[in-house]
């Protein structure tokens, strides 16, 4: 919590900055203004790390040293078999900020006081409320959080073209993706994100991930192409508990064998459990 | 039924999951990629589910003891795009199968990719 406050303050100090900015560049009042058409189907672009060029080209995570030993540790033991630091490895949601990854192809809907981005991963909903509330005095978290969201009319044509998205009370455990990038245990995670449809085909989140496993704040831009509407989009339910065959049970992960009713081991040395009655 | 083969969804399909059958969206550490493995055998169940889809591939070992492997593979966002579909594989097909196998050595793994039983190259297309 003491990197958040430390944290949340310049970052918040940047948001604000930047609404007022974009504010002074709206030219209608909000009830003229019109809403941009970002419809249609949209697919990430890039790699399924955090950074969307992949560690090995963006460098390391900026993991605080007990974070960055933390995943060394996850990594040793993964070489094992131990599929530790991914928590939707055994089903649980990616939630935020690592659900903009985007796994799976994602739809945007737009009304005047909600927008919902559907995601076909783990069938995620995320509510972004635009309706000019405040933060609530409870939150009850959750793996997507909370979102409050502002629009703004960058280029003062009178059709706003980014959403300002501020996302507090997310629920753990979470990890920014698959290696071993976890987030901080005491779920203090806040996530300020800029949507903007950049070009026809393109559309981007601007994401800055304060959280106390962080140096500082994690800024990452996060593309996605486009394939307009049409009767021949695909999309897919997704039930993780549908053939969901991996257990986490204490420290020690298994395969379920459902056919044999068994679990198998995932690692040497770990024995197989077999039930007895 | 609807051929699902725009031009845009193929373009989608190929940015999305460019790589193999066994492109994950989490973390594959339980199998052992340095020492990936190949098998012939029979189809006993094509599973086309999420978060993975499964084949139960039964084999014969050397003894004459025939084993079900359980074989991961990726989910059906990207088989469907692929051209799979819930009954491309069916009981008593006879394939072989590249796999990662578990690190303990149970008889699972995460499948790489499926060929006809004579190892020519699989085409999902076929079967439908």
């Amino acid at each position: 919590m003491e990197n958040v406050n430390k944290l949340l303050l310049p970052a918040c100090l940047v948001f604000v900055t930047t609404a007022c900015a974009q504010n002074s560049a709206q030219v209608s009042q909000p009830e003229s203004m019109q809403y941009p058409d970002w419809s249609g189907q949209w697919s990430r672009i890039g790699s399924l790390n955090w950074e969307p060029e992949g560690y090995a080209v963006a460098g390391p995570p900026p993991l605080t040293p007990e974070y960055q030993a933390r995943r060394e540790d996850f990594q040793r033991q993964r070489d094992q078999g131990i599929l530790v630091g991914d928590p939707p490895a055994n089903c649980l949601p990616p939630g935020m900020p690592r659900v903009m990854t985007m796994s799976f192809p994602f739809e945007i809907v737009i009304t005047p006081r909600t927008s919902y981005i559907l995601a076909d991963w783990e069938s995620a909903v995320r509510r972004i409320y635009t309706d000019g509330r405040d933060w609530p005095d409870f939150m009850l978290p959750e793996f997507n959080g909370y979102s409050i969201g502002q629009w703004h009319d960058e280029n003062g044509d009178g059709v706003y073209d980014m959403l300002a998205v501020e996302t507090r009370a997310i629920k753990g455990p979470r990890s920014f993706d698959s290696t071993a990038v976890v987030a901080h245990d005491n779920n203090q995670t806040v996530v300020f994100e800029e949507f903007r449809r950049i070009d026809e085909d393109t559309f981007e989140d601007k994401i800055t991930t304060i959280d106390d496993a962080l140096t500082g704040p994690w800024t990452v831009q996060r593309r996605y192409s486009h394939t307009p509407y049409s009767e021949d989009i695909l999309w897919v339910e997704y039930v993780c508990a549908e053939g969901n065959r991996h257990l986490n049970l204490g420290d020690e992960w298994y395969f379920i064998n459902k056919e044999e009713g068994t679990l198998e081991p995932t690692r040497e040395g770990q024995p197989r459990l077999v039930p007895e009655y | 039924m609807k051929t699902i083969t725009c031009r845009n969804l193929l373009l989608t399909s190929l940015l999305l999951f460019a790589g193999s059958l066994a492109s994950a969206h989490h973390s594959v550490a339980i199998y052992d990629s340095e020492n990936p493995l190949q098998l012939t055998g029979k189809v006993v169940e094509w599973q086309f589910t999420n978060p993975h889809v499964f084949i139960l591939l039964a084999v014969e070992d050397e003894s004459g003891n025939v084993v079900t492997w359980n074989l991961e593979g990726s989910n059906t966002s990207l088989m469907l795009r692929r051209g799979w579909r819930p009954d491309t594989l069916l009981p008593g097909d006879e394939i072989m199968v590249k796999f990662n196998p578990l690190h303990s050595g149970a008889p699972g793994g995460n499948f790489r990719e499926v060929f006809n039983s004579d190892g020519t190259s699989f085409d999902p297309y076929s079967k439908r």
